[in-house]
């Protein structure tokens, strides 16, 4: 009898998808992380249980410091669900990560996440990778923040050039930084300028969703103690880098000259430090076919 | 308007999603945290509907909230030692009590159970259903879960490797 009511109800919906989320969290912190794991494969519902898993796990974590902290992938998450993020990453924070990577593809329009403003202080954090989102965080104007920071990954896709500047410069001890993105259409030609004393090494991959952009934004490069260097973009100046070792292009407009034995590189030839050819010991160039040279 | 104080003798009129009436007395209704919150409010008078609780489950919902009731109310005229032995002998009685009441109910009770008692916010009621709802759960694979909730699989046959790969250490 009672099947025949629930037939009535509901004939497409089985009866785990019409439990009220808070119903199910309850269901699941009933269970063992090995046995929630498992229900995560019954079916599409695996991202309300999933969500509710992943936060009676961490409920449970009684460690009062956190090595690595990754938060990856996640496809199934909705915009709906960005505030479970910031809770998971608040956690993270609180627990003095050492590592924390965010490399989630959510569904939504314009990826756009607000970064816990605590993150700042984190005395602990020494590598962070904010993969796939456009960062959203305040920093406050010359303020030294990320202590202890030294490698760093952002991706941008409407960068906020005020907010990378002040991000670069508030990192005192960055060493590795990490640029990744797709640029979309930007009203305003940009120029990015990296002042990062400390800096090491630098990798910028930017591919632009619309062609006409190319020229709508720039690069400049203060590293005095860079000593890699791997470019995967359009415009690029960089200023004395004369502990450079490493320099890979990787774009369709690089010259080569075999005779001279000097390597042509896509910059304007007054932007181009003399000390590169002197120091400079690996340039590697991948050159649309994926054909690489090398010195 | 009404007074907004319990008394013991006044009733509820609790009317299900298919029109039958309940009558409940106000010291066992407080267990919904919906309907004591309607008492406080005063606004308890004539018929209560819930339209989300059919008739079947209402029953039950009100039979488990009687046990709970009868149980807190009897007399307590012994000595100290003894009623601390006796609560414990209650308290063993109770969860007898609840295993075979939550027990006797087929998979479709168990779901309307859960959902009335989320809807009226009896906390001890939705715990007891969810528990027995992990517990179906326990030990099984995901094809029998599937097969006790009747729940088709949406993903293909690559994403579930898939998942089960990233998750190995579960599944073994």
């Amino acid at each position: 009898m009672a099947s025949k009511r629930l037939e009535k109800q509901t004939e497409e919906e089985d009866f785990i998808s019409r439990l009220p989320d808070d119903v199910l969290a309850h269901i699941l912190s009933r269970l063992d992380t090995k046995e929630a794991v498992k229900t995560s494969i019954i079916a599409e519902h695996r991202r309300i249980w999933l969500l509710k898993f992943v936060g009676s796990v961490l409920s449970r974590c009684q460690s009062k410091e956190i090595q690595d902290f990754e938060i990856k992938d996640c496809y199934f998450l909705r915009d709906a669900d960005l505030p479970c993020l910031r809770e998971w990453m608040c956690f993270a924070i609180e627990r003095n990560v050492h590592n924390l990577t965010l490399k989630v593809q959510i569904r939504m329009e314009r990826s756009v996440i607000r970064i816990p403003q605590t993150i700042l202080t984190c005395k602990n954090l020494v590598k962070l990778n904010l993969g796939n989102w456009d960062a959203v965080l305040d920093i406050p104007d010359s303020t030294v923040c990320f202590p202890s920071l030294k490698i760093l990954s952002i991706f941008v896709e409407y960068p906020d050039m005020v907010l990378m500047q002040r991000l670069f410069q508030s990192c005192p001890v960055l060493e590795e930084l990490t640029i990744d993105g797709h640029l979309k259409h930007n009203e305003n030609a940009l120029t990015y300028i990296i002042v990062v004393p400390t800096l090491k090494i630098l990798k910028v991959s930017l591919s632009m969703i619309n062609k006409i952009d190319a020229t709508a934004h720039k690069f400049v490069i203060k590293a005095p103690n860079l000593e890699f260097l791997y470019i995967a973009d359009d415009s690029l100046s960089l200023n004395n880098s004369p502990n450079l070792v490493v320099l890979i292009l990787k774009k369709d407009m690089v010259y080569f000259d075999t005779d001279d034995r000097i390597v042509r590189l896509p910059f304007e030839s007054k932007s181009l430090p003399p000390c590169l050819g002197l120091h400079v010991k690996i340039i590697q160039l991948k050159i649309k076919e994926g054909v690489d040279d090398e010195l | 308007m009404s007074t907004p104080s319990v008394s013991v003798n006044r009733v509820l009129k609790l009317k299900s999603s298919d029109g039958e009436i309940f009558e409940v007395k106000q010291t066992v209704a407080v267990q919904s945290g919906v309907l004591k919150q309607m008492m406080e409010d005063g606004c308890t008078e004539g018929e209560i509907p819930l339209n989300n609780v059919d008739s079947p489950t209402l029953a039950k919902i009100i039979e488990w909230c009687n046990k709970h009731h009868d149980n807190d109310v009897e007399g307590r005229v012994l000595s100290e030692e003894r009623e601390k032995e006796k609560e414990k002998e209650k308290a063993a009685d109770m969860k007898k009590w609840e295993s075979e009441f939550i027990d006797a109910l087929n998979r479709d009770e168990i779901y309307f159970l859960l959902t009335g008692s989320n809807y009226m916010d009896i906390k001890e009621l939705l715990d007891c259903a969810a528990q027995k709802v992990a517990d179906m759960v326990k030990g099984k694979t995901p094809e029998a879960i599937r097969e006790m909730f009747n729940i088709q699989s949406d993903f293909t046959e690559e994403e579930e490797e898939a998942i089960r790969k990233e998750n190995q250490w579960a599944f073994d």
